[in-house]
């Protein structure tokens, strides 16, 4: 049993290795001997007659090549007397040109820049690499010129925008916090099954925290993907369509994220650093009560409940100064953060080896009081090798990245809220904190108590591949990725009451997530009379094991012995969690370009997954890609503005395997030790559960106008998501609340994602280039069968959103009695109950985009970069952070003075009661959960981005002997226009920091 | 125990990767690494380690030990601090049944502990849903291991002692549910299919089947300690007498209660201390069950809890409580104490006297205790009209809280006044445990009479809590109580 367990995935790795040899044998060969021509030559761009660094120029027709130095010299020697020459450099046209040996004269080639050269973008799905032009898929990229004019500490908040169809939205302003993505929509109806498939340079990365969850913590999820170094990165790209995500095969449903780390190049050895520094504060703060405000509205509270004034009902009131007054929220979280990050490059090598060197260090500290910090160290090494004949090569690229967040163990932005504001003083003359008889919980407590995670990332890939003949290749790619956290969650006694005779606290949390994937690969290339055809077939083994402990150890008597685990008088293991996860797939993908014009792409593949039960766990997936490039047509008439224009449409199916682990075993786990180790049931086990599939459907126009100074895309799409993989919601009485299951439910995503990009102006050094991108998301609940019994039936409406909610509908403030009015839809006498929840509200956005300007003068470049989203939000009043009613001990936003106070009062605000039975209690705390009051207009218009670099002079920089000297200033989230009544309509919420803005100075230095 | 995963690993027909890949003459070499590759493709997935923290059903049934760490898992979860029902702690019968009555006032913000307090519960009450959702997790609990038990080899004391236990459990859930929310759905399954649609049942029959499971836990169950090291922390057959000799009460049938209190008080093993202050002490010789504590933050929640060091966050005993004990009851003075701040006094319940301490656990929280058991068999004998022997049951209660003997003082006592000293003496020997006044009160149809005056918001029609909103919401078949 135990040996054949081993086997299948040992054998998987033997075969990658044995490939890998193979591979390496086949690459041996002998060198060449020695030459007594020399070719001196400089190579200058035609349009400033300034040196091109780094061009690549190579003897045609052999592997004999070098590039240009620093002022554009390069050398080249060879026994041929009659040699063709060819010099290509990134965005200019190749230079083709004869030359007669021994040269007469010193060569200057001159290059012209190539204004089609967008038509060259090369776009990747991670198994093929196509050329925009001839792509059938749905690919956006982001490039590593956009990242880098982004002071963003998480890689992912740099694509805030960037992309049609992809929405990103921070979850909160403290560092490490996460982000969510969502490509073209929810496909799932479960909240936590959106998430896109990330892959790094060929290995898949978690998109979910591995943190043990102990809970009580500042931030809901820390984010895995902090640990990318963002400047690491060359590029990010987002698969969307079937086209270009079924070779995802079950993984691929939400989408996917490549991301591409930089890889060096072939020259001279440069040494780049570059630095930035700056500050970042909150982006607005709520107007809240003052004192005099706040002893107003409880003393009204009191008398409109007819309640008496006590000691233990209002200690803020009857033992609080009622004169004193904080402004809790500049206390708590007014702070200013600093960030500041530092980089360094080395890249170099020759046309065989091309090797690149990055380390990195960031840090970033909090807008909370206290000395908390992010601080994130990072080294990054990839090396290219390829055998003379190009036949061979390996590339190989590894990260280390350690991070270090240490934060208060909770967000104190609900203190800064709700703290009246005749709180008493944090601390008591002797410096100790005060807690006012027990008659508060001291905010600073929660500074005290402090939350320490730090993470570790390993990342290391090869990629082997052999050319077997001009139309054969074999390819295998291994890789590894490593990811551990540690965390300690700290309650020392001195954040304790001590009348309380407490004790000190300290959890210890451990997880680690090792992957390992192997992907053995064959291409097929070869042009048969009008047809080009390229084959790939493939495998993919992966094998994910994701372990942890997490440690409670309680009754320290001693701060001094805090930190010790084997100090703690009490220890318990709160979870021990092993998990193991294995996944295989066989693949394949034909591509048929036919007379340039005519593209079919046609991918399947069939995925087994372990989170499936037995007889389960296989199911096919597969696609087809059409492209027609009409403007190659003969019927079709030449023109001038027209450069070139495609038509594509593509079909296919994709499915989505994110569940939790072992959900169909049948199986005890322990719980803490009664006489002896014990254990209950783990969950209602499910084996019939199957995968979860989504039917993607896309039609696209691609345009190039004025030889591609204009381009336009527009893309429509619908994907229907069925089988719907849920938590099934199980009443209590079964003993779990939920069971994992296939619901027949079908979810529908479509809309309509327009592009658009043009160089307006490009003369005498002064340039302009714009972009824009507008996405028009829909979704909806296609079908349901059987809503009307389901537990979702007063949560979705079938031919509605999901993102739709029903609400009690609003009627205002009841003259007669002050309190919140909602309509009685069943006339039942009540506005209370489900029938009466009618009113649909769509908390999601209606349409994004956002518009990009770039203007160059000289040496001056600054960029513009304005978000805008259309949406609804939830209010302020939605969350917890406002749970208390008006007039209750907690702090209220300044609109609440506008509450009623008399019987034909007409206003917005009920009357401030401070009971938890009152009549305007039960219908304020109905309102928070069920009210469509609670959904605002939530659209704004963000700078996002602004960015001004300015290139020192080419005079100045001889001077001081570098390559090249770049200053810049770069702002984020710098203004947002909104009539958002809350701290962001981003994120919603008042429980969370918002987003902060931040505004940062630094350079790029070339040696 | 390797060969019991076989279970979970069956080959799957079907994949044969190499359908997907093209042939290509040349370099069969490499194609035929891919094909034995691909042979294995199923076998690596189906073979993905199992987990280390869990172990399948099958294999716990088959081993005695982990069998019986099945059970003892059960009695955790109880006690467990992050559970509710059973723990002693906010979301337990104990504090919920105390503050809805007029035992504890409630100081806790927020509104789903006040709602229990003013008795204006409303059914989307979290800590409603939370109580439910714990007694029935239990009764799923106890259903999974007489499964496992009914489909194992395991020899027979084993798997009768084991089942009895799941038994037991499961009427204790049932005794509670059925006296907190009326009629509720009797589950004797864990399929999900099944139980997601089940109706309830009227109170009548659920009690006929608590009294039929405990029956059988009688008969099945050890007569003494022994399988919980002389501890009295897991039930035995008198845990099981006791219990049904209150199920006999609640149920009017006297005689039998009558019969099973005297079963256990006849016990030697069982006694009433003189010492008030030993009586929730882990080595308490009144205990007939006790839970252990298993939080590592304190001894019982209950100490934790109720022991106030300053102004009242979440509980305090009330003025009615107080008021309830006549001069000199020693109770009064050992079981409760009271702070003072800011000129106010608070007056708590002391039964249990550690509040923070983890270690040693010295005090366990009580569950079934004898004095009850000589309450019930008095109030069984006044029902029948033996108002002597009710009075001489009563006065070993009063003698020990230092009150005069009633058989003594006056010997003309009616029935009625004979049962009004019974309910009185209940309420000041059984106070904040396990919510007996809350269900005293309503089994007595009194509720409405006693905590009319002394609750300001009470209404009648509140004595039974409602079934909480989601659980309507994902069980169609189920109704609302009335008045909710």
């Amino acid at each position: 049993m135990k040996v054949l367990y081993c086997s299948a995935g040992k054998l998987c790795l033997y075969i990658c290795y044995l490939i890998f040899f193979y591979l390496l044998l086949c690459a041996w060969r002998p060198a060449r001997g020695q030459t007594p021509y020399t070719i001196q030559g400089r190579i200058l761009s035609a349009e400033n007659q300034q040196p091109l660094v780094g061009t690549n120029v190579m003897l045609k027709g052999t592997t004999n090549g070098t590039s240009t130095d620093r002022n554009g010299y390069f050398t080249l020697s060879t026994t041929e007397n009659k040699v063709a020459l060819v010099a290509s450099f990134i965005g200019y046209r190749s230079l083709d040109t004869l030359l007669q040996l021994p040269l007469k004269r010193e060569l200057v080639l001159l290059l012209q820049q190539d204004l089609t050269m967008l038509e060259e973008v090369k776009v990747s799905t991670g198994y093929w690499q196509s050329s925009k032009r001839l792509s059938t898929g749905n690919i956006s990229k982001v490039t590593a010129e956009a990242i880098e004019k982004q002071p963003v500490t998480n890689v992912m908040q740099a694509l805030q925008g960037r992309m049609p169809g992809v929405y990103v939205s921070q979850q909160s302003g403290v560092p490490g916090s996460g982000i969510d993505i969502q490509i073209r929509g929810r496909n799932s109806l479960r909240s936590a099954g959106n998430a896109p498939l990330y892959i790094i340079d060929g290995v898949p990365f978690p998109s979910a925290s591995i943190a043990s969850g102990m809970g009580g913590t500042v931030v809901s999820a820390l984010s895995p993907m902090n640990t990318i170094n963002p400047s690491d990165i060359e590029s990010i790209e987002v698969l969307k369509d079937a086209d270009a995500t079924a070779i995802y095969g079950s993984r691929g449903s939400n989408g996917v994220v490549l991301i591409t780390t930089k890889k060096g190049v072939a020259g001279k050895t440069s040494v780049t650093m570059d630095f930035y520094s700056g500050a970042g504060k909150l982006t607005r703060v709520m107007d809240l009560l003052n004192t005099s405000q706040y002893v107003s509205m409880r003393r009204e509270a009191f008398e409109n409940d007819n309640a008496e004034i006590t000691g233990s009902s209002a200690p803020d009131l009857v033992l609080w100064d009622t004169t004193r007054y904080t402004n809790w929220q500049k206390e708590m979280i007014g702070g200013t953060a600093r960030k500041t990050s530092a980089n360094v490059a080395i890249s170099g090598g020759n046309q065989n080896t091309t090797m690149l060197l990055r380390g990195g260090y960031l840090r970033e500290t909090s807008v909370f009081p206290g000395s908390f910090a992010y601080q994130r160290g990072s080294a990054y090494a990839s090396v290219s090798h390829g055998s003379d004949n190009k036949k061979f090569q390996i590339k190989l690229s590894s990260s280390f990245t350690s991070d270090n967040n240490k934060l208060p163990s909770a967000d104190l932005i609900t203190q800064g809220i709700q703290l009246p504001p005749n709180a008493p003083a944090i601390y008591q003359p002797d410096g100790s904190l005060n807690w006012e008889d027990g008659t508060w919980t001291n905010p600073y407590a929660a500074i005290l108590k402090t939350y320490v995670s730090k993470t570790a990332n390993l990342t290391a890939n090869s990629v082997v591949s052999y050319q077997v003949s001009s139309a054969l290749s074999l390819r295998v790619s291994l890789g590894y990725n490593w990811l551990v956290t540690t965390e300690n969650r700290k309650e020392p006694l001195g954040s304790f009451n001590p009348s309380q005779s407490p004790t000190g606290r300290n959890r210890f949390g451990n997880s680690s997530l090792k992957t390992w994937v192997a992907e053995p690969q064959v291409q097929y290339q070869k042009r048969v009379r009008r047809a080009f055809i390229d084959v790939l077939a493939g495998m993919t083994f992966q094998n994910s094991l994701q372990e942890g402990q997490y440690l409670y150890g309680t009754g320290y008597t001693s701060d001094a012995l805090l930190d010790d685990v084997r100090s703690a008088p009490t220890l318990t293991v709160v979870s021990a969690n092993y998990t193991a996860y294995r996944y295989a797939g066989a693949y394949g993908r034909m591509n048929v370009i036919l007379d340039e014009k005519y593209i079919v792409n046609l991918t399947a593949r069939r995925d087994g997954s372990s989170r499936f039960g037995p007889s389960k766990q296989f199911a096919n997936f597969g696609a087809l890609g059409m492209a027609w490039i009409f403007s190659s047509e003969k019927f079709f008439p030449k023109t001038d503005w027209l450069s070139s224009s495609k038509l594509r449409a593509s079909y296919g199916t994709s499915g989505s395997d994110q569940i939790p682990d072992y959900g169909f075993m049948d199986s005890y786990s322990s719980v803490a030790p009664y006489q002896g180790s014990s254990i209950v049931p783990t969950r209602i086990a499910n084996p019939y559960y199957s995968w979860e599939v989504n039917k993607k459907m896309e039609v696209g126009l691609d345009l190039g106008l004025f030889n591609e100074r204009l381009r336009m895309g527009a893309s429509w799409y619908r994907s229907r998501s069925s089988n719907q993989l849920v938590g099934e919601p199980l009443p209590f009485l079964t003993g779990f609340a939920s069971v994992q299951n296939n619901f027949a439910a079908t979810v529908q995503n479509s809309g309509i994602e327009v592009e658009f990009s043009a160089e307006p102006i490009e003369r005498n050094g002064f340039s302009w280039t714009t972009s824009l991108n507008v996405t028009v998301p829909q979704n909806k609940l296609l079908a349901y069968p059987g809503i009307e019994t389901s537990s979702y039936r007063d949560t979705y409406e079938v031919g509605k959103s999901i993102f739709t909610t029903k609400k009690y509908h609003y009627l205002g403030v009841d003259p007669s009695t002050g309190i919140y009015q909602f309509a009685d839809i069943d006339q039942d006498g009540s506005w209370a109950g489900a029938a009466d929840k009618q009113a649909l509200k769509k908390v999601g956005q209606l349409y994004y985009g956002a518009v990009q300007n770039t203007i160059t003068y000289k040496k001056l470049s600054l960029s513009i970069f304005l978000q805008g989203v259309k949406q609804n939000s939830r209010s302020y009043m939605y969350s917890s952070a406002f749970g208390q009613t008006p007039g209750r001990m907690s702090n209220q936003p300044h609109i609440v003075m506008q509450r009623w106070r008399q019987p034909a009062d007409r206003t917005d605000i009920q009357k401030f009661t401070q009971s938890l039975t009152s009549d305007a209690r039960i219908a304020f705390r109905e309102s928070q959960a069920a009210g469509d009051n609670t959904v605002t207009d939530g659209s704004f218009i963000r700078l996002q981005n602004l960015s001004l670099a300015w290139d020192l002079p080419m005079s100045w920089m001889r001077k001081i002997h570098v390559q090249g000297l770049r200053w810049s200033v770069q702002a984020q989230n710098l203004i947002t226009l909104t009539k958002y009544i809350g701290y962001d309509p981003e994120t919603g919420t008042a429980s969370s920091i918002p987003p902060l803005k931040y505004v940062t100075t630094g350079f790029q230095l070339t040696l | 125990m390797k060969n019991n995963f076989i279970t979970y690993k069956r080959y799957v027909g079907g994949l044969r990767a190499t359908k997907c890949l093209l042939s290509i003459g040349k370099v069969s070499r490499f194609f035929l690494l891919v094909t034995v590759a691909s042979l294995s493709c199923s076998d690596f997935v189906e073979n993905a380690a199992l987990p280390q923290n869990q172990i399948v059903r099958q294999t716990v049934f088959a081993d005695p030990q982990a069998a019986g760490a099945a059970i003892r898992g059960i009695y955790s979860e109880m006690i467990s601090p992050a559970g509710a029902f059973s723990n002693g702690g906010l979301s337990s019968v104990t504090v919920l049944a105390a503050t809805s009555a007029d035992e504890m006032v409630n100081y806790a913000p927020e509104a789903d502990a006040g709602e229990f307090y003013e008795n204006a519960l409303s059914p989307t009450n979290s800590t409603v849903t939370s109580l439910w959702a714990a007694a029935f997790k239990y009764i799923y609990y106890a259903n999974s291991v007489l499964e496992g038990l009914q489909r194992s080899t395991l020899a027979g004391p084993v798997k009768s002692q084991l089942s009895a236990e799941a038994r037991f459990i499961r009427a204790f859930c049932y005794f509670y549910l059925v006296n907190l929310f009326g009629d509720v759905p009797f589950l004797e399954t864990t399929d999900y299919s099944v139980n997601r649609l089940a109706q309830r049942l009227p109170a009548r029959q659920i009690n006929e089947h608590i009294i039929a499971d405990l029956k059988m836990a009688e008969t099945m169950l050890a007569s003494d300690y022994s399988v919980s090291d002389g501890q009295r922390v897991r039930p035995n057959q008198y845990a099981a007498k006791a219990l049904l000799a209150r199920v006999y009460l609640y149920t009017g049938q006297w005689a039998l209660a009558e019969v099973k209190s005297t079963e256990v008080i006849n016990n030697e093993a069982y006694e009433l201390p003189a010492d008030l202050n030993t009586v929730f002490l882990s080595t308490s010789k009144e205990a007939i069950w006790q839970l252990l504590p298993v939080s590592t933050l304190e001894n019982t929640l209950e100490g934790s809890l109720f022991i106030l060091t300053s102004t009242p966050r979440q509980v305090a005993m009330s003025q009615t409580l107080s008021r309830a004990f006549k001069p000199g009851d020693k109770r009064f003075q050992l079981w409760t104490d009271s702070i003072t701040v800011a000129d106010q006094v608070y007056r708590f319940a002391y039964k249990y006297k550690i509040k923070n301490l983890p270690t040693p656990k010295s005090e366990y929280s009580m569950v079934l205790r004898l004095a009850e058991q000589y309450l019930i068999r008095a109030e069984a004998r006044a029902r029948l009209g033996e108002l002597r022997s009710a009075t001489a049951d009563l006065d070993l209660i009063r003698q020990r809280a230092g009150l005069s003997s009633v058989s003594q003082t006056d010997t003309k006592l009616s029935q009625q006044l004979v049962l009004e000293l019974i309910f009185q003496e209940r309420q000041t020997e059984l106070f904040t445990e396990w919510g007996h006044r809350w269900l005293d009160l309503n089994r007595t149809n009194l509720a409405d009479q006693v905590l009319g005056p002394v609750k300001p918001h009470w209404q009648k029609g509140r004595e039974l809590f409602p079934i909480p909103k989601t659980e309507i919401d994902n069980n169609p078949n189920l109704v609302q109580n009335t008045g909710y």
